[in-house]
């Protein structure tokens, strides 16, 4: 094959989509000269008509919104094992581990505060109740029926070995036995 | 690419992303139908596609037209795709042009030439077959293919008009 006639045939193939084919013909000298590229040519129109029938009938479509819905569906797949494996859960794992155990510990703090606040005023309540002659055992009863704390009041008293007390406040809720076995277990 | 476009690209913008599948969906399904023959295999390649140019923006310079990325993504995933299917024989050249044959005997009424032309198009070398699905059904020009195919502006133009030819002697054998 000529130069000529490589050119020209490249030329051609570049006026299936692009410039006016009619005109690039009009104006091409080489295929008036070539049999061979007029050959060439005749065949490439045939070609090209076969082409543009082509490019222009359906294809086979696709739900494209389906297919989006399964695209998106896909990302989120990835993108959430992606966040595992890249580590991105952990330290938000972490972070909510360690949020509920700081919440714990104060929910635990503030309560053993709650307690011990409870503690002081009642003992603050029970010194002023012993500081007074009027101290009933009605009193210390109720204070003790009306708080969770026995033991620490039980502590207080014992503390202050109030021991008679101690042992009129159980006898009138029927505990004392049991109270006896607790200090004796305190050796006290 | 706008420095703007790059950055909800990167950062994931679904709403850009969603403007990204309007423009890009059809034409890449077109050209990956064409690509591989079959529009089963051309779904799930779109599907494919479009996850990983979502999951995988960050290797995204913005050094070209995000367009041109993810022709590149798709071409990458068709060639793995026949190179798949070729390796394990699950599909020969010949059970391919039995399954078109079967296709267009099926949907002969939708158009015997769009079933002639893919019967062509899968016999073409592979680079020629994206260069010239790309430029001529997909529209796209030389420096374009170029790009989304790695290689010259030249090879581009030399490709395309290689399988042109091809085409030509096929079609001409056709009508012989």
């Amino acid at each position: 094959m000529r130069k000529n006639c490589k050119v020209f045939r490249q030329q051609l193939s570049e006026h299936l989509t692009e410039g006016s084919l009619q005109s690039f013909l009009k104006e091409a000298a080489h295929p008036q000269d070539c049999q061979a590229c007029r050959n060439y040519m005749e065949e490439f129109i045939v070609t090209r008509e076969f082409l543009v029938d082509a490019k222009a009938s359906e294809i086979d479509e696709p739900n494209y919104h389906f297919m989006r819905k399964k695209i998106w569906d896909a990302i989120d797949e990835k993108e959430a094992s992606s966040s595992i494996s890249s580590g991105r859960i952990l330290p938000s794992a972490f972070a909510t581990l360690l949020a509920v155990l700081v919440i714990g510990v104060s929910i635990l703090y503030f309560s053993q505060q709650s307690v011990k606040r409870e503690y002081t005023d009642i003992s603050a309540e029970l010194d002023e109740l012993f500081a007074t002659e009027t101290i009933s055992d009605d009193t210390i009863v109720n204070a003790m029926y009306e708080s969770d704390l026995s033991d620490e009041i039980l502590t207080y008293f014992v503390e202050k070995s109030a021991y008679d007390v101690v042992q009129e406040v159980y006898a009138s809720r029927e505990e004392w036995e049991d109270v006896v076995t607790e200090l004796a277990a305190m050796e006290l | 690419m706008e420095p703007d476009q790059l950055k909800k690209y990167r950062q994931g913008d679904h709403e850009f992303f969603r403007q990204i599948m309007d423009e890009l969906q059809k034409p890449i399904y077109y050209y990956l139908y064409r690509y591989v023959g079959n529009a089963g295999d051309a779904e799930d390649l779109t599907q494919e596609t479009f996850v990983k140019a979502y999951t995988e923006r960050d290797k995204f310079r913005g050094d070209s037209q995000l367009s041109t990325w993810i022709y590149r993504i798709a071409t990458n995933l068709a060639k793995n795709h026949l190179r798949w299917r070729s390796v394990r024989n699950f599909l020969t050249l010949e059970a391919l042009q039995n399954q078109i044959v079967e296709e267009s005997e099926e949907e002969l009424e939708r158009g015997k030439r769009e079933h002639e032309i893919m019967k062509h198009l899968q016999s073409l070398p592979k680079t020629q077959r994206s260069v010239f699905i790309l430029k001529y059904f997909n529209e796209l020009s030389h420096q374009e293919v170029s790009h989304i195919l790695g290689i010259s502006l030249s090879s581009s133009k030399t490709n395309f008009h290689y399988a042109v030819t091809s085409l030509k002697t096929m079609v001409s054998g056709d009508s012989k």
